[in-house]
């Protein structure tokens, strides 16, 4: 939905919040195209909740501004802006029912009773809940709190919709049959929606663009596979997913490809293109555990190949972890997928090769 | 100790402190029915002292203004206390904070003596220099239990803020509610149990008072303690057996209610957080 076409319905201008001396976000722009979902996916202490309530008026930033379709909202309290949030805890009236509760967000706008009563049907049926009109929070289970507490975000029908851990409330199993739901519910009322998560998998799984933030600054901002494929920062590449980094040193800048010598591996190892860096200069190579293949022959390939001892496996069903020891003393993964059940795996203690194509790796320069 | 069962010692101890606590009361409760003019011979059962109760003016009168008072000072100690609560809870740091939430606790640790004294005096000032109150009655006696009711309201109601998920406010906020109905709609009505409780609790302490009225009281604004005090000072009669009876039951009857309302709010409450 990031196409050219779409135009920005959120957008945050050079925003910097500052608690007393320390400074929880600093210097962030960022632009939130209509109907897209957009994931904040940090650690603890990364900022990301800041921003979310720095949008939904919560606190104000120090200095900055905030757009909402083409109106600065930086100083519009929370209850004149255009956006809902739903919040972590759901935070459901627990002295109204579920009606009452979808209906809260309408009756402030003091519509006819009619068209809040026809809005609350609609809604309680987008999210099926239909049949629990009448039941308190305390009568419900947690997905279907989320349900409501989503319904009740939607009723007003906000420009922005804002998530602040959506399923951190729920267990793992519920979790990713809800995010699915989630994303279709969003995406069938095409609304514009912004979520903060720790958690890569679920950022993955449901936005279509995902920012990564570090000590309130943004790292990297692109799509899931963007992110994952190239990211553009050791801390990116640590944080989504696993990763091997290798210390090197440029050595020769080519077209095709280039030559980079390690000092961690005491080996040279190639990489397809060209570098963006002078010889000599310090860079990280990454590479991702499952583009990493073993073999107990040595590979043909001239590069990019090491040879070292099972040390550990990680066997988790559907693939396994390696942990091959190199001779320097380094430790690199490797995942292989379990295809065949009756298969002659290689086991702890066995001498290994490991080789990866040129295409694979990724320099990281920060 | 062992689960199940319990210890021959535990069970002597459980029953001896039972009956340290409650065999004078239910001694009273069962005197109050006595026929004989003496308070510790009995001589048969008889409602005649309740009736005897109820015929009685000054008795009549003074339960009518305990409970006058008792009424309005556990109402005005409630909207005190929980403005005070809000304050504290939801009104973050400001400068002063240890200073007032010390400050507004301070009369649940003051000697009722040195509250009763002290506001004795101001009021005696303050009609010297004011011209008001320019005499003590039912007045100054309310201003004096609002006083010390709103201590006890202040802890109740603000343990209840506490536990209450800030959240809720703000997701009223979001959904466009001005802070003002955010407090009636949403706020109000979650934590009108702990009000509802503290108000019992105010209402009981001020009817219990003896002390500090007695220091802030005038002519004509005898309340029932003081009524129940100085007539035992000339001997206890049967009638004031009749008269305690009747207190411990409504006390019984509003400790149940507040305890039966704060059970059923923490079953809403606590489910809706997990």
């Amino acid at each position: 939905m990031s196409d050219a076409a779409s135009s920005p319905m959120l957008e945050i201008r050079q925003v910097t919040k500052r608690f007393g001396q320390l400074s929880a976000v600093k210097d962030v722009s960022l632009t939130i195209n209509k109907g897209e979902i957009f994931a904040l996916l940090g650690g603890s202490g990364c900022g990301k909740t800041t921003l979310l309530r720095m949008m939904s008026g919560f606190e104000t930033p120090s200095e900055g501004a905030i757009l909402i379709d083409g109106e600065d909202v930086s100083k519009v309290p929370p209850f004149q802006r255009p956006v809902n949030m739903m919040f972590q805890s759901y935070a459901l009236f627990p002295h109204m029912t579920v009606e009452q509760n979808v209906a809260f967000g309408l009756k402030q706008d003091k519509l006819p009773k009619a068209q809040i009563a026809d809005q609350v049907a609609a809604m309680l049926k987008l999210v099926h809940m239909t049949d629990f009109a009448k039941r308190k929070p305390n009568q419900l289970s947690g997905g279907q709190r989320q349900r409501v507490a989503l319904a009740r975000s939607l009723a007003k029908k906000p420009k922005v919709l804002l998530l602040d851990e959506p399923m951190g409330a729920l267990d793992k199993k519920l979790r990713s049959q809800m995010q699915l739901e989630l994303v279709d519910i969003i995406e069938s009322v095409g609304v514009t929606c912004v979520m903060v998560t720790h958690d890569q998998e679920e950022a993955m799984t449901m936005a279509n663009r995902v920012s990564v933030m570090h000590l309130g600054e943004i790292m990297q901002v692109g799509s899931p596979s963007e992110i994952y494929e190239f990211p553009n920062s050791r801390h990116t590449a640590e944080f989504i997913g696993s990763v091997n980094i290798f210390d090197a040193t440029v050595q020769g800048v080519g077209s095709d490809a280039s030559q980079l010598s390690c000092t961690d591996l005491n080996c040279v190892l190639s990489v397809e293109g060209g570098v963006n860096a002078v010889e000599g200069a310090q860079v990280g190579v990454a590479v991702r555990p499952e583009k990493i293949y073993m073999s107990r022959t040595q590979p043909e390939q001239g590069d990019n190949w090491l040879h070292g001892k099972v040390e550990d496996i990680a066997y988790l069903g559907g693939h396994s972890v390696y942990h091959v020891k190199l001779a320097s003393g380094k430790t690199v993964m490797a995942t292989t997928t379990n295809v065949d059940r009756h298969e002659q795996r290689l086991t702890w203690e066995d001498q290994v090769y490991l080789y990866w194509s040129a295409s694979s790796s990724v320099v990281l320069y920060q | 100790m062992q689960t199940g069962k319990i210890s021959r010692f535990s069970k002597t101890v459980l029953s001896l402190g039972f009956f340290f606590l409650y065999a004078p009361i239910l001694i009273l409760v069962i005197f109050s029915f006595n026929k004989s003019e003496l308070v510790t011979v009995w001589a048969g059962f008889s409602f005649k002292w309740y009736g005897e109760l109820f015929r009685d003016p000054q008795m009549l009168g003074a339960a009518w203004i305990s409970l006058k008072i008792a009424f309005l000072a556990a109402s005005a100690a409630v909207v005190l206390g929980t403005m005070a609560s809000i304050v504290m809870v939801r009104m973050g740091n400001f400068t002063g904070k240890t200073a007032f939430t010390s400050m507004i606790t301070a009369p649940l640790v003051m000697p009722e003596v040195i509250t009763g004294l002290s506001l004795l005096l101001l009021f005696v000032a303050m009609g010297q220099s004011l011209g008001w109150p320019g005499q003590r009655g039912m007045l100054t006696i309310w201003i004096a239990h609002v006083t010390f009711c709103t201590a006890f309201v202040t802890v109740v109601v603000t343990s209840r803020l506490q536990e209450m998920d800030e959240s809720i406010e703000e997701a009223a906020q979001d959904l466009g509610a001005p802070p003002w109905k955010v407090f009636f709609l949403v706020t109000l009505p979650i934590i009108a149990p702990a009000l509802m409780s503290g108000w019992l609790l105010a209402f009981t302490l001020s009817l219990d008072d003896l002390v500090i009225a007695s220091f802030v009281s005038g002519p004509g604004s005898t309340t029932l303690p003081m009524a129940v005090f100085s007539s035992v000072r000339m001997g206890i009669s049967p009638q004031i057996n009749a008269l305690a009876t009747l207190v411990v039951l409504v006390a019984t009857i509003a400790v149940f209610i507040a305890w039966w309302v704060a059970q059923r709010s923490l079953r809403v409450t606590t489910k809706v957080g997990d």
